[in-house]
């Protein structure tokens, strides 16, 4: 009897803490590592670029959740920081987070896009491809994602995920300014000044054209579908830059929809230029009025048919040649972009021009003075007669007074 | 019997005595650095190598023997300047002399400048450069009787041996060629000798020079001024670019 009435007790204590908890149960939540799709596989899995969001790259992440009972609550994925807290994620003065994705606790997989864990702060709504011209701070930025599970009634989370952490850079960089050319053999010599305020630059692409007339453009003008026709030439001979190049947006937001028509017979305004630095809108300026490109167009992202012409590490670097692929005696013009660590490619500087021509290095000189030396390192040319007479001499004459000596 | 040997056997009861007075006042190194110690032989570690960190001008004599002047019209007549390192591994000691070694050595120099234009003789936006590679095995002779035995800190000291060079041209990011196709780059070689002074650094502060020696067995510290004569020529083959140079050279050597 005792036994029962302590039994009974026990059950009443254990019903009383039970109407005395919460709706639910905290619960658990595991998360693992995401598999990525139209994502370059270059960088580390937690960070992205421009073209990633550009490209609408998707994080596919599988999850588990336990212990939440029968009432599951609210899944939803929010990016920022602090966002396991209710009030950064409800709009207050101070919030810090965005809403990323609403998901189901009876699924075991979500899939995330990259535009959405970008977007701005306070953004509940799925914003797109807009969001790759959230105004950014320079450089690298950080945010987490945070998977929550929460009380639909008070917003209390039930669960949360351990952040998971990534960084992006969906600022494209400025080019260089100032840009100057000296002719070389074979290609261009050039002196620029490194944009200023930027912590993370990795390499100035050169970029290639035949010098020709200017295409065609309208910063903030119409879409291109007509085209005003060709002008100028173009390196490779295929005609001239069709379509009044439109480049759409306002004021911190250009993203270029025009593009580069490689047909000169329509003028088709061509593919979608993807990128725009993001919020610059200044067109860089050409120090000399009088060089020209159809196919390379300051303060815009190459173009078809502009040639690739080299590479230079950006550290500390102001100058640099071309690689030396251009035909002496045709006159070029060059630009410059700049990539950062993330990647991203920025728009073309301002034009510089130049005519490569033959030169007369060091060697070309020596051999034509009459010098014989050369061919490689295991060339091996023979001492001169008399010194290897005067060498033989000397060993004997060692050989002797050793013997001597002895 | 040496002398010396006399002599230090006579003082012993009174270093003996000198040393039973004194209180405990041991030779050795504390956290400000050595102290208490005489430098001498009988207080250093075992010294088998020197090592030498190189600086000084480079003149290649590429023009000699050609019908122009193509390094001087290149490159002009200002100074260049080679950085290199030797080592050196002292086989043997003879007494109230110096050290006898064979030594092994590397350096390098580079000379650029902007190419000028075959058409007008303009300078272009093209850099030419030249790189040399000087590299030797030596014997050397160094008498550090004077400053051993004289205590007068001075090392005199003579190389001899072979050289070899190896030198490469560009012209912007290719390597140079001639006219005809063949690649600007090869080899010299030819006699390396050299003369040289030390000055040894361990008279500014012998307590210090004690501590390095206990702790990290570095014997002796010195600068020096040398003159350097790398004759790469080929025993004057015609074939062989002049790389060689006559020039003084400046550096600091430690033996250890």
């Amino acid at each position: 009897m005792r036994f029962f009435r302590l039994l009974v007790a026990s059950l009443c204590l254990v019903g009383l803490g039970l109407s005395a908890a919460p709706a639910y149960a905290a619960g658990t939540f595991t998360l693992s590592p995401p598999t990525w799709t139209k994502r370059a596989e270059d960088r580390p899995i937690n960070f992205l670029n421009r073209k990633d969001c550009l490209d609408g790259a998707t994080a596919s992440f599988s999850y588990k959740v336990t212990g939440l009972g029968t009432n599951n609550g609210v899944f939803e994925v929010w990016s920022g920081a602090g966002c396991e807290s209710k009030d950064n994620r409800n709009n207050t003065a101070t919030t810090t987070c965005a809403r990323v994705k609403v998901g189901s606790t009876a699924e075991t997989r979500i899939e995330l896009n990259f535009q959405e864990m970008v977007k701005a702060y306070g953004q509940t709504a799925d914003v797109g491809i807009d969001a790759c011209d959230t105004p950014q701070g320079a450089g690298k930025q950080n945010r987490s994602l945070y998977f929550v599970i929460y009380d639909q009634n008070n917003f209390a989370s039930l669960a949360t995920s351990t952040p998971w952490a990534f960084s992006y850079d969906i600022v494209a960089p400025p080019p260089p300014s100032n840009l100057r050319a000296d002719a070389g053999d074979r290609a261009l010599s050039t002196h620029f000044t490194p944009p200023s305020g930027e912590t993370n630059l990795l390499n100035y692409h050169f970029y290639c054209s035949l010098k020709g007339s200017a295409p065609v453009n309208s910063a903030g003008g119409s879409s291109g579908t007509a085209g005003s026709d060709a002008t100028g030439t173009d390196t490779a001979g295929t005609g001239a830059t069709g379509g009044t190049d439109a480049v759409v947006g306002g004021a911190g937001a250009d993203v270029a929809t025009g593009g580069a028509g490689t047909d000169a017979s329509a003028g088709t305004s061509g593919v979608a230029g993807t990128s725009s630095s993001g919020g610059t809108t200044s067109i860089p300026e050409t120090l000399d009025p009088s060089c020209t490109s159809s196919i390379l167009v300051p303060g815009e992202p190459p173009r078809e048919g502009a040639i690739e012409c080299g590479t230079i590490g950006a550290l500390t670097s102001s100058s640099g040649d071309t690689e030396p692929t251009l035909t002496n005696e045709t006159e070029y013009a060059v630009a410059v972009a700049t990539e950062d660590s993330a990647n991203n490619i920025g728009v073309l500087s301002g034009l510089a021009c130049g005519t490569p021509r033959d030169v007369t290095g060091f060697y070309e000189a020596y051999t034509k003075a009459g010098g014989q030396a050369g061919g490689g390192f295991c060339s091996f040319a023979p001492a001169h007669r008399d010194a290897l007479w005067t060498g033989a001499g000397l060993l004997l004459t060692a050989c002797a007074f050793w013997r001597r000596r002895k | 019997m040496s002398k010396r040997a006399r002599r230090l056997l006579a003082l012993a009861p009174a270093v003996a005595a000198l040393f039973a007075s004194l209180p405990a006042h041991a030779q050795g190194t504390d956290e400000f650095g050595g102290y208490g110690a005489q430098r001498g032989t009988q207080s250093e570690s075992k010294q088998e190598a020197a090592f030498e960190l190189r600086f000084g001008r480079y003149q290649p004599q590429v023009d000699s023997g050609l019908s122009g002047t193509p390094f001087q019209s290149t490159f002009g007549n200002d100074s260049r300047y080679m950085f290199g390192a030797e080592a050196d591994w002292q086989l043997l000691r003879i007494p109230h002399f110096g050290t006898l070694a064979p030594g092994i050595g590397w350096g390098y120099t580079k000379f650029s400048s902007k190419a000028r234009f075959a058409s007008n003789g303009e300078l272009s936006g093209t850099t030419t450069r030249l790189n040399i590679m000087p590299m030797y095995l030596v014997g050397v002779v160094r008498a550090d009787v004077i400053s051993r035995d004289l205590k007068i800190p001075l090392v005199p000291y003579a190389k001899l041996g072979f050289g070899y060079g190896l030198w490469w041209s560009s012209d912007g990011k290719l390597t140079a060629e001639s006219a005809d196709g063949k690649k600007g780059r090869g080899a010299s070689y030819g006699l390396t000798y050299a003369l040289g002074g030390m000055f040894l650094l361990d008279v500014l502060d012998e307590d210090d020079a004690v501590t390095a020696d206990g702790i990290t067995g570095i014997n002796n510290s010195y600068i020096f001024a040398e003159w350097f004569r790398p004759q790469l020529d080929g025993f004057g083959s015609a074939k062989v670019l002049d790389i060689g140079s006559s020039s003084w050279v400046l550096g600091v050597a430690l033996e250890i």
